[in-house]
């Protein structure tokens, strides 16, 4: 007799449970931790700068052109970021390695392309009246910065490190220099050394993937077609870098507290240096936060879902899980405490930083809630990239829209409120926003068997 | 999901549930089934294919009856594509009353809750697949059974265990407009429990017609598949590979045990299978046997065909699959061709079934250098290959009633086969003492036993006497006990009680 059980074999299909979804997890921590430290490198060289020559005016424009173009390259590229990385991370593991590279140019052509064309029309309002290579060297620059972060989303999920490092250290050192020696020359000459040596950063970069991923074919667009890019890791990337930056635009473009530096581009002094001032202090939270979950997240992470494609029975499941959860909890609340410890600290020596570097102590009041919000800053990142290995797409849109949508009108409130209340719009964005993150990955570590064998795909 | 093949809008007198067999597989169960409908023309029939996945079967293999009003196939496992994942709405508890499959003292206490309509209406296929009690059944069943393979591997087969179930219990939803006078299915199985909740929820008397005992097929089935069980992994095949085998065993012995406790009459080809099905379950008063037949007066006359002297080909007619045992018969032919260098084996039956092992059996024959004396004919027509056997012959591990194990006999072909199924009672007359007392119509051998075969086949191709006195028992023996016309009045007489005609 011919039965139906024996034709069940060919139908044991492959089994898609629980891939590891390295690339994305990794670009989401680190692709921020990038950017960060670019415009910090900017802003210290700067610093210096103006104790060498004292040419301020120059520097502050030029500070509030780069801090234009990196955010505003952030929020365009933001589509791509991470919905490009997690496009190759899945040919990779169709072991289509041919399609990296084409795919790669493609979308660097397609980010240029329309970030070139909206910059271009931005310009007109920002240089209005300003002679026309203003308007072609910002709209390269945003175009080159844009191609620029998806390209480093994407190596940083491939796991190159170095060579990033590598790149960006050359080419921001170069930035830096021109910074140091170009100052005296003015405004333009600035611009130039910045865009140079962010093509230099780009090709530098672009040079890895071309040389580890060969392909015969030069351009292609796959990555465009149905179904092939998360839509919702779109809006992540998007939302993300807009609610980063959010606040800051309605402070330099208010009325109340924005004034025209560079041509219609607008600067909020009493906002951006305290706030500038106060990211330095995540350079250790940081550290710990990329240590915790690289090094001891991971390696349970990947126990996890290892025992659960292969090897694991119930009760190795249920303990492998206890692992990782315990390790997630550990990597935020061990960033947390870190990064608080760090702003009580800062709090207790910020007078004498303040006098040495020459700063008026009235930024003092709204550094020290930058020093609290960046507790939820990092937070809001661990917690970021632990929804990202756990590909929660949905509540990352949710996480990251929460926040772009809070952090607008918190801000925009505290205008209202006056200038007692600046920065905590900021702050109670991120606090809230990280707390709903913290609700979603408790639900799922709570259901972490039950998610992953029958709720995935 | 369902591709209706006919539908001519009138009522279905009986409804057949074929699983996996009639009208896209030739063998034995097709072949009866296509018998009983061109049997009976004045009653209308209907067939619901079940099937594993479209891609899995070429076509309709034979010339559709008239009287075949109605035929459906129906995919169980093309289903999930179509489920949208996402998690439940709604939680049911009582998609736990799944354990019945494999909790043997739940399914006594549970067995009717489960097999009705109310129930699939109430614990959708989504549920099974994303809700959370389900989820917990699974889990629970996992400590419960004591399992102890990867847990992955348990649970892709628990998914695939109860997938079709409610696939099939859609179905029933969608034939309720249906007129049907009878149900009767040719398995118990997944057909069963499909005719089993017909039954039960439109009130459709319902039987059952096993022809091989498929819990005990499908326990040959698993228990051969490698692809149940754990994948090699290096360094950790220490598990019990057999955990999952058993899962598939329990949950088959309990469909078959809804087929018999909701069917109103259980039919059986043979003594021995009947026994068998009390054994596993089955109320004794609702069994009977009702042999298979053969139209005695045309084969008859494939005798005047037959050449003078006795072809020295040995035939074994079936599907080449491993049930069939082919290469104990290759084997046999081995050893027959030491001592009879000019014997032919003739492997007639189609071979796409299993390729691999058709293959193998291709290799195996070349190896024992038999290559030129074993010859693989794919489908014939039996009135050309009977003539020119010398011997048919069977190496089955099972096997139900074969009906060409009858229609060799009916046409004067010696038989040699293994003991299984109702071979020993056809070859050597076990009915009754006026049957035995007919002779042996051939050799009965263990399963297995190639030089038992090799043996038997030289004994008849070279001694006239014996092989014309198996051939006179074999042409005796259907010609009184396994007429078609005979076997086809037994069925009349158990529709005309149902029907009321």
């Amino acid at each position: 007799m011919a039965g139906i059980s024996l034709e069940l074999r060919r139908l044991y299909k492959e089994r898609k449970l629980g891939r590891v979804l390295l690339a994305v997890g990794y670009s989401a921590v680190l692709g921020t931790g990038n950017w960060l430290f670019a415009i910090l490198s900017i802003f210290v060289s700067a610093y210096i700068a103006e104790k060498l020559w004292g040419v301020s005016e120059t520097l502050i424009k030029y500070q509030v052109y780069i801090t234009h173009c990196v955010s505003l390259s952030l929020i365009l590229s933001g589509f791509f970021q991470l919905s490009f990385t997690r496009y190759i991370s899945d040919r990779l593991f169709e072991k289509e390695f041919e399609r990296v590279l084409p795919n790669t140019y493609g979308v660097a052509m397609l980010t240029a392309t329309y970030s070139f064309f909206i910059a271009l029309l931005l310009s007109f309002f920002f240089f209005k009246g300003y002679p026309y290579y203003y308007h072609v060297l910002f709209s390269f620059t945003v175009a080159t910065l844009s191609v620029l972060w998806v390209v480093n989303a994407l190596l940083t999920g491939l796991k190159s490190y170095k060579h990033i490092f590598a790149s960006f250290v050359i080419s921001y050192s170069i930035a830096g220099l021109g910074v140091i020696f170009l100052s005296n020359l003015g405004l333009v000459w600035l611009m130039l050394s910045f865009y140079f040596s962010q093509t230099l950063l780009l090709f530098l970069i672009l040079f890895r993937v071309a040389r580890d991923y060969r392909s015969s074919k030069l351009l292609e667009f796959d990555f465009l077609k149905k179904d092939r890019l998360y839509k919702s890791l779109m809006l992540v990337g998007f939302f993300f870098n807009l609610g980063i930056w959010i606040d800051k635009y309605v402070f330099w473009y208010s009325p109340i507290t924005g004034s025209h530096v560079l041509g219609n581009m607008n600067a909020s002094v009493i906002y951006d240096v305290p706030f500038t001032l106060a990211l330095i202090s995540i350079v250790p939270g940081f550290a710990v936060a990329f240590l915790k979950i690289e090094l001891e997240f991971f390696d349970n992470y990947n126990a996890y879902y290892n025992a659960v494609r292969t090897w694991g029975r119930l009760d190795d499941l249920y303990r492998l899980a206890n692992k990782m959860i315990e390790s997630a909890r550990s990597a935020f609340f061990e960033t947390l405490r870190f990064q608080a410890l760090t702003a009580i600290l800062l709090i207790f020596i910020h007078e004498y930083i303040f006098t040495f570097l020459k700063l008026p102590t009235a930024y003092i009041p709204l550094f020290e809630i930058f020093l609290a919000a960046n507790v939820f800053l990092m937070g809001y990142i661990v917690i970021y990239a632990l929804l990202s290995y756990f590909d929660l797409r949905r509540e990352l849109v949710k996480m990251t829209f929460t926040f772009a949508l809070l952090n607008f009108v918190f801000t925009l409130l505290t205008q209202f409120l006056g200038a007692y209340f600046y920065g905590y719009g900021y702050m109670f964005a991120l606090m809230f926003s990280m707390i709903l993150g913290m609700e979603y990955l408790r639900r799922f570590l709570n259901d972490v068997h039950y998610r992953t064998f029958a709720l995935r795909e | 999901m369902g591709m209706k093949l006919v539908d001519k809008q009138t009522h279905i007198d009986v409804l057949f549930i074929a699983e996996g067999t009639y009208p896209f597989i030739k063998g034995g169960v097709s072949t009866w089934l296509h018998q009983i409908i061109t049997g009976m023309r004045d009653l209308n029939f209907g067939v619901l294919f079940l099937g594993s996945r479209p891609e899995d079967y070429k076509g309709v293999g034979y010339e559709l009856p008239d009287n075949l009003v109605y035929l459906e196939a129906v995919y169980l496992f093309s289903e999930e594509e179509n489920v949208q994942r996402k998690k439940a709405k709604r939680e049911s508890e009582r998609i736990k009353l799944l354990r019945i499959f494999l909790d043997d003292r739940a399914f006594e206490e549970h067995w009717q809750e489960v097999v009705c309509f109310s129930y699939f209406n109430e614990v959708s296929y989504e549920d099974f697949l994303y809700s959370k009690n389900s989820w917990e059944l699974i889990e629970e069943l996992y400590e419960e059974l004591e399992i102890d393979v990867p847990f992955v591997d348990y649970f892709w087969t628990m998914r695939n265990l109860f997938a079709p179930l409610f696939v099939v219990a859609k179905l029933e939803m969608t034939l309720e407009k249906k007129e049907i006078g009878l149900i009767h299915s040719p398995s118990t199985g997944y057909a069963g429990f499909l005719g089993s909740l017909m039954s039960r929820e439109y009130k459709i008397p319902f039987v059952l017609t096993e022809h091989g005992i498929y819990t005990k097929e499908r326990k040959i089935d698993i228990l051969n598949a490698k692809w149940i069980g754990v994948q090699y992994r290096y360094l950790s095949n220490k598990y019990d590979i057999d955990t999952l085998k058993k899962l598939w065993i329990k949950m088959f012995v309990n469909l078959g045990k809804i087929s018999y406790y909701t069917a109103t009459e259980v039919f059986s080809l043979f003594e021995d299978a009947r026994k068998q099905q009390i054994g596993w379950g089955c109320p004794p008063g609702k069994t009977r046997v009702i042999p298979n037949g053969v139209d005695v007066d045309r084969l008859s006359k494939l005798l005047e065909k037959r050449p003078k002297e006795i072809p020295k080909v040995v035939s074994l007619i079936g599907r080449v699959v491993a049930i069939k045992d082919i290469k104990t018969f290759i084997n046999a032919m081995s050893l027959l061709c030491q001592k009879l260098p000019e014997a032919e084996g003739w492997v007639v039956g189609p071979e796409d079934e299993e390729p691999e092992y058709a293959q193998e059996c291709r290799e195996l024959a070349k190896i024992l250098g038999v290559e030129n004396r074993v010859k693989f004919l794919g489908f014939q027509k039996i009135d050309d290959i009977l003539p020119k056997t010398g011997v048919f012959t069977l190496t089955s591990i099972s096997e139900g009633m074969p009906l060409t194990l009858l229609e060799a006999m009916a046409s004067g072909v010696p038989c040699v086969t293994t003991d299984v199924g109702s071979c020993r009672q056809l070859i050597y007359g076990g009915l009754s003492q006026e049957d035995a007392e007919i002779g042996k119509a051939g050799k009965v051998v263990s399963v297995g036993d190639a030089i038992g075969l090799a043996k038997a086949y030289y004994e008849l191709l070279t001694n006239e006497k014996i092989w014309k006195n198996c051939q006179r028992a074999g042409l005796e023996r259907v010609q009184r006990f396994y007429r078609f016309d005979k076997f086809i009045e037994n069925y009349r007489s158990v529709y005309r009680k149902y029907l009321g005609k």
